[in-house]
């Protein structure tokens, strides 16, 4: 089919299409009205309950931080609360990024690249994120069960020799599964900003 | 007029431009239905700039596609349609089944181009001119020229396969 041919099949659809029942009126800002009702429900409650159960804990570990008293207990907080405050920090910029966007000012092609910037960003922040994750995982439990007097168990070597393999395992297949999880998705969105170039 | 008033009568006045581009940009009917209504909210959204656009007909293109555009990076299986029972023009007359046979083929072809020269074949096909869609996608003229004839060597290879290895038109 050579262009002209499509472009006649295209005018005759169009004229198929100005023929038709058009959608009632009333109804047209009623479906306005209810789209903006159902996006205004759809805020990202998650990731806001996400970011507020973080900074209740990062809170929980700055105010008991002197409670600590082994010291490798006290690295496990700040490491805790640096991912706590940091991780939704970085979480909520990128989405916010990602929905900066502004489709009434700019052409499709900007809005395309800034999309798939921000998307890339969106999807590399969620990655580090999860081995952050499973960092913080890792070194959630042993401050934890100091503070809720259980001392004893963490200073058992017993503890650290099933803790340390299991913990490093954990974080090893998160790893390699969110690695290869997101490849795919980063790799198509730096494709498509190729084609735009 | 009211605010809403406008609105409403653009939409009623472009809905045939909005299905189009629904149908070029989602495969099913689902999702066009949640694209169509997705253009329709973001196009309320965004109302007052178009009130102020120098040029509106090149706006609402531009709010249609950035729509389809960001929409469908979002939420490839999520759709968020409102339950109308009809939210899309409906076809009451049957068009000849040979020509409803090529245009599904033609809407499959461009639905098999990258998201901006869905947009681009679809301006082409509007009968804009290569100035006018470079000023609507945001790419120059030279650049529209050379997407246009990549995406006819595609089309053409894709939709007749045998003409091309032929060397026939």
């Amino acid at each position: 089919m050579e262009l002209d041919e499509m472009k006649s099949l295209w005018a005759d659809l169009s004229l198929q299409v100005e023929k038709q029942d058009k959608i009632q009126k009333e109804l047209l800002m009623e479906i306005t009205k209810q789209k903006f009702r159902s996006s205004l429900n759809s805020v990202r409650i998650p990731e806001i309950l996400g970011s507020i159960v973080c900074a209740g804990y990062a809170m929980y570990f700055l105010s008991r931080f002197s409670d600590f008293e082994i010291w490798y207990n006290q690295v496990f907080a700040l490491v805790n609360i640096f991912i706590m405050i940091a991780l939704p920090v970085a979480s909520l910029t990128a989405i916010k990024g990602m929905r900066s966007v502004r489709i009434d000012l700019e052409a499709p092609a900007v809005i395309l690249e800034k999309f798939n910037k921000s998307k890339i960003r969106f999807w590399k922040v969620q990655r580090y994120g999860m081995i952050l994750g499973a960092v913080l995982l890792f070194t959630l439990i042993p401050p934890l069960t100091e503070l809720n007097g259980s001392i004893e168990k963490i200073q058992n070597p017993t503890f650290w020799m099933i803790y340390i393999p299991s913990g490093l395992l954990f974080i090893f297949l998160l790893t390699r599964f969110v690695y290869k999880k997101y490849k795919g998705t980063i790799e198509a969105s730096e494709k498509m900003l190729r084609q735009i170039d | 007029m009211s605010k809403e008033e406008q609105f409403v009568n653009l939409i009623h006045e472009n809905q045939g431009l909005i299905y189009k581009i629904a149908t070029i940009y989602a495969k099913e009917k689902a999702e066009q239905d949640d694209l169509y209504q997705e253009i329709v909210y973001q196009t309320w959204k965004s109302f007052d700039h178009f009130k102020k656009a120098s040029k509106p007909s090149t706006w609402l293109y531009r709010v249609g596609m950035n729509t389809a555009i960001t929409h469908l990076n979002k939420s490839k299986k999520q759709l968020n349609t409102l339950p109308f029972d009809q939210v899309t023009i409906q076809f009451s007359e049957s068009i000849d089944s040979e020509k409803e046979e090529k245009i599904q083929l033609l809407y499959a072809q461009i639905r098999k181009l990258n998201l901006l020269d869905r947009g681009i074949i679809f301006l082409f096909l509007e009968e804009k001119t290569y100035e006018e869609i470079a000023e609507i996608s945001g790419i120059s003229v030279s650049n529209v020229g050379t997407r246009m004839s990549r995406i006819r060597q595609k089309l053409k290879s894709e939709m007749n396969p045998k003409s091309t290895t032929d060397g026939t038109r």
